[in-house]
């Protein structure tokens, strides 16, 4: 763990200490370089299923995707900042810099953490840099009120978890994630064992978000910047579906009836979510919309607790974090140039950027799940694991499908689309770094076909 | 290791690495060179014809088969997912049509094309749908026949959409691939089924196991795949507005590729229904109100390319009817001969359309035979194929499935709408000939008129002898494994060809009656049915999206996202908040010397009752 984790913590001095010259190309190389060597940790060879663990830290089957993912995102962050930090003064780029480093320090302790308080404690530090990327950085006033509801949301669903994690402290005695399974299980069958139970669930529940209390993540999505933008699709929500799957194996007896409400609500809200991309005009709130409903499908498929749901869930939040972080980006790579993101204004941008066209197709097709792409063997383990456990949630998840093809398809075709209108022809061309970012989040999606073993979990 | 086996599948697999080939050229960062279409796919395609004849010929010398199973791809828990490919008799067969077909084709767009600046790109998206197609047919494995199925559906957006800076081929792509997607959740559903109950994907595995359970559910689920792939009533408006495309994509959807896929999954995985009635009878009943409806709406069309595609539509619910016969061998034989004349078709449509400076109304038409005599011979020949005339291609499968019908004692409901659909198939195939080729010209005088090009002339030729020779050749060497009625009344045996005459005969005293004035007002109720197909489009077609579309804005945005989420949530709070707080700060004025002489007082009472 600490060879990733004392790299990551010596970006600081390489961000304080380089030339404005050199700040850019070494942070992104120092964080890629970390990424490279994070990779190791893809190399199972123990029985136990943990690996690489110190006292605190360690990776098991479902940490590992995440963590990589975690490292891989630093250095497309750096990268898609850039143009638009690019203007402000030394001190505020290496600020900024500083703050998404904190993040992915943040988050790889969460992640990697196999004290249950301490991953608590590291998924509430996440919140601080992202809020201050999302309130310092943002375009608009309403930064602030996004910045609120953020805040707000995941600190009323977490603070009922900390009560419980205590509570669940002293019955059981520990917290520790390596031990959990071997603890005597508990007798939960009171009101108030219930209540612990959703005290357990919903602060994860907040954070992935399920429909319903959703209403924070577009706001985010669409006021912050870039970066903020394709960590909070790629990872933060992330941490909830982890932080579910952790915390759904102690809760056993229970969940199977408890989760009734949610499970509904998760599926519903794919169709409801669904809907509202379909009349959305604003490109980046679309795309957050598009989020809920695919993360609603990744709580549902992780409350049904069999181990395909599981695996299926994992697949998606990965492959999900790549491709909704890379739709960020695109929306990006237009707003850097329209300086809008209302959908209608910016169409036919085929003719002016070939390129970039084919990456948002390609985007595309994987947000709608196209077959071999890890998102369809996600959503198809769901979807069957749904449909073992009730023929009728079907109808949900194929409408969910189908609705979904439809919004990708729609985005596509009235972004890339059609004749160019005559007010957008003077834009400057993409970027080489455009592209670069844009193959590096496509490209693990393509090469992940070929291996999603390392991705499943403990099905593999 | 013995020879024959080996070569069949080393051939065969040198079959798809030759088609890869151009897809993997293409990735390189230096342009190809403008004659790369022709260079390379289309000598890619028809190498990989000529290769995929030598499995062809063992199978039929000898009968090889076989299932290759090369790469163990993924596992969760005990599932297992391997890249296999089965070489049985369909796709042994089917795989030299298709890539004959396609090879045509590409051979006509390199004419049909040749002023589209990305000619390169067109081509190597055709054969990337051809590709998929391949992948589709000889899948051993839902997960593999998934890739193939979805591939053609998106290919087919790329393709419809070609012309995109016009918005309806945007919605004639969008309309394709949503059709799709509803078919799409059958097969979701099927896949999932056949995984929580059989635990394999493999094809071979499925049909051993499926003898134990009761398999109606996922049998309906991969009929409404079926019914979004190949366009069967209900899900078939995307068929006509694909015409949107260029005119050798819809000859290539339309023949050998995509709308036969949802076909040929049924056929594919035909030995889990055979004993199951009631996916049977609605596979019956869905193609007889299929090819019958659609037939109606080919009648009055007067866009050339719409009645060949509603044609094709109404072969499709053919082919579903034999389906609901229990004779797949038999679809499957259609499928063989439809997609020879179905692609000359198309390419004498578009042949037509390209000389007439892109005029498809048949009302503008008239008088071809003599400017363009080769096309209209083969437009004629392709006419008469899909009618079923005696010895032509179509004849051999069509008649077979109508005895087929005609001495199964199924529904004769479906019998009779089958019969009406095949003597309309007459009529529009005539109408479409008198239109065209007889007659006078209806046309500009200034019409660039030219056929005496080999790309036009070589593909239409091939697939003109493949539509008088295929069905013959097909029948001769595919024994059917269920053995047919042969013996039966006269009338019952000539029925199709009845039928066809008969609606050959009303064709053509309708046809006289053009020149006449028959009646000053016509009839228009029937007209205007057919000619709007059927209202469908402007009912349910419409009536769903605009549905979906005004719940997205007004329940889930308006309503629920932006006032009760909002005001249950945040802004309630928000709100409840604030009198209480305006509450507690209403005390607080500032008013210090009130609140220092409330302190004194409170204080000094307070020692006072202290020291009391």
């Amino acid at each position: 763990m600490l060879k990733v984790l004392i790299p990551t913590i010596m970006l600081f001095p390489t961000i304080w200490m380089t030339t404005q010259k050199w700040l850019w190309p070494a942070t992104t190389a120092q964080s890629l370089l970390i990424a490279l060597i994070s990779l190791t940790w893809f190399k199972w060879n123990s029985e136990t299923g943990w690996m690489t663990s110190n006292f605190y830290l360690g990776t098991d089957q479902l940490s590992t995707p995440l963590l990589v993912l975690t490292c891989w995102l630093l250095p497309l962050m750096i990268l898609a900042s850039q143009n638009h930090i690019n203007p402000e003064p030394s001190n505020r780029q290496r600020t900024y810099l500083s703050l998404m480093v904190f993040l992915q320090t943040f988050l790889i302790l969460a992640f990697g953490a196999t004290e249950i308080m301490l991953f608590y404690i590291m998924f509430e530090a996440t919140l601080i840099p992202t809020l201050i990327i999302i309130t310092r950085w943002g375009n608009q006033a309403e930064r602030l009120n996004a910045g609120t509801y953020f805040l707000f949301y995941t600190l009323a669903g977490s603070l009922p978890l900390l009560v419980a994690l205590l509570l669940l402290q002293q019955k059981t005695g520990t917290l520790s994630m390596l031990i959990f399974h071997y603890s005597e299980s508990m007798t939960l069958n009171s009101w108030s064992d219930k209540i612990w139970w959703a005290g357990c669930l919903i602060a994860f529940l907040v954070k992935m978000p399920l429909y319903g209390v959703h209403l924070w993540l577009p706001k985010a999505h669409v006021e912050a910047p870039v970066a903020g933008s394709m960590v909070l699709a790629a990872i933060l929500l992330k941490l909830g579906g982890y932080g579910m799957i952790r915390m759904t194996t102690i809760l056993d007896p229970l969940t199977k009836d408890m989760a009734y409400p949610f499970i509904i609500l998760a599926l519903w809200g794919i169709i409801m979510t669904g809907s509202i991309c379909l009349r959305q005009t604003d490109l980046k709130s679309l795309i957050a919309y598009s989020s809920v409903s695919h993360m609603g499908l990744v709580a549902a498929g992780i409350l049904i607790q069999t181990p395909w749901g599981l695996t299926g869930a994992i697949i998606l939040m990965i492959a999900h974090g790549l491709v909704s972080s890379a739709l960020f980006c695109l929306a990006n790579t237009t707003y850097e140039r329209t300086h809008s993101r209302t959908m209608i204004l910016a169409r036919g941008l085929q003719m002016l950027f070939p390129l970039m066209a084919s990456w948002w197709f390609i985007a595309n097709l994987a947000n709608l799940a196209l077959p071999p792409l890890p998102n369809l063997m996600g959503e198809l383990l769901i979807i069957s694991s749904l449909f073992n456990w009730s023929y009728w949630t079907m109808i949900l998840t194929g409408m969910g499908t189908l609705i979904t093809a439809a919004y990708s398809l729609h985005l596509f075709l009235s972004s890339q689309r059609g004749p160019t209108p005559a007010h957008i022809m003077g834009l400057y061309p993409s970027h080489t770094r455009e592209h670069l970012l844009l193959t590096m989040h496509l490209f693990p999606i393509i090469l992940l076909i070929a291996k999603p073993e390392l991705m499943w979990g403990w099905c593999f | 290791m013995y020879i024959t086996p080996m070569m069949l599948s080393s051939s065969l697999v040198l079959t798809l690495n030759i088609l890869l080939y151009p897809l993997l050229m293409s990735l390189s960062p230096t342009p190809q060179k403008p004659q790369w279409a022709s260079t390379h796919v289309k000598t890619a395609v028809s190498t990989a014809f000529l290769i995929s004849l030598l499995p062809l010929m063992m199978f039929l010398d000898q009968g090889t088969e076989s299932i290759m199973i090369n790469w163990h791809w993924m596992n969760i828990s005990t599932f297992d997912i391997n890249i296999s490919f089965k070489f049985d008799h369909y796709s042994l067969i089917f795989t030299p049509i298709a890539l004959f077909v396609t090879w045509s084709i590409l051979e006509f767009a390199s004419w049909y094309m040749h002023s589209d600046p990305y000619m390169n790109r067109f081509f190597k998206y055709l054969l990337l749908f051809l590709v998929a197609m391949i992948i589709l047919v000889t899948a051993n494995n839902m997960f593999q026949l998934f890739i193939g199925w979805e591939g053609v559906g998106i290919m087919s957006f790329l393709l419809i959409g070609w012309w995109y800076g016009r918005s309806d081929a945007n919605t004639a792509a969008l309309q394709a691939v949503l059709y799709n997607r509803i078919g799409d959740i059958g097969l979701i559903l099927s896949m999932a089924w056949i995984a929580t109950n059989m635990n394999s994907w493999e094809i071979q595995q499925i049909f051993f196991l499926s003898k134990d359970f009761n398999m109606t559910l996922p049998l309906l689920g991969l009929i409404l795949a079926a019914t979004g792939k190949s366009a069967q009533f209900g899900l078939h408006p995307w068929l006509p507005s694909a015409m949107e495309g260029p005119t050798p994509v819809s000859a290539l959807l339309h023949s050998s590729t995509m709308v036969v896929a949802g076909i040929f999954l049924l056929i594919r995985l035909h030995p889990l229904m055979e004993n199951n009635q009631l996916a049977l009878t609605t596979c019956l009943c869905l193609g007889a109100l299929t090819t019958l409806f659609t037939a109606t709406c080919a009648l009055t069309q007067n866009d050339i390319k719409k009645i060949v595609a509603f044609s094709t539509s109404s072969q499709l619910g053919l082919m579903m009817v034999t389906i609901g016969l229990n004779q797949p061998q038999l679809a499957f034989l259609h499928i063989c001969t439809h997609a020879f004349f179905k692609a000359m078709l198309f390419l004498c449509s578009g042949s037509i359309i390209h000389s007439l400076n892109d005029e498809q109304d048949i009302r503008k038409m008239g008088g071809l035979h003599k400017l363009m005599p080769f096309t209209s011979s083969c437009l004629t020949i392709g006419s008469l194929a899909l009618t079923g005339t005696p010895f032509l291609a179509g004849f051999f499968s069509k008649d077979a499935i109508i005895e087929a019908l005609n001495t199964s004692h199924l529904n004769a409901w479906a019998l009779i709408l089958t019969l009406i659909a095949t003597s309309f198939t007459a009529v529009y195939s005539f109408r479409v000939v008198f239109f065209v080729t007889m007659g006078t010209p209806r046309f500009s005088p200034l019409s660039p008129i030219n056929e005496n090009n080999p790309a036009v002339i070589n593909p239409i030729k091939r697939l003109a002898w493949g539509s008088i020779i295929a069905g013959l050749v097909i029948t001769s060497v595919f024994l059917p494994i269920k053995s047919p009625v042969m013996t039966m009344p006269p009338t019952i045996k000539l029925a199709a060809l009845l039928v066809t005459i008969l609606g050959l005969l009303s064709a053509m005293e309708l046809a006289a009656m053009t020149s006449k004035q028959f009646k000053t007002t016509p009839t228009l109720p029937l007209h205007n049915f057919s000619n709007m197909l059927g209202f469908f489009p402007a009912t349910s077609h419409r009536l769903a999206p605009k549905l979906n579309l005004t719940l997205g804005q007004l329940i889930a945005t308006q309503l629920l996202d932006q006032a009760w989420l909002e005001n249950s949530g945040p802004k309630g709070l928000a709100s409840t908040q604030i009198k209480m707080s305006t509450y507690a700060s209403d005390p607080q004025q500032g008013m210090i010397k009130t609140y220092l002489t409330i302190f004194l007082l409170t204080s000094t009472l307070a020692i006072l009752l202290m020291l009391l």
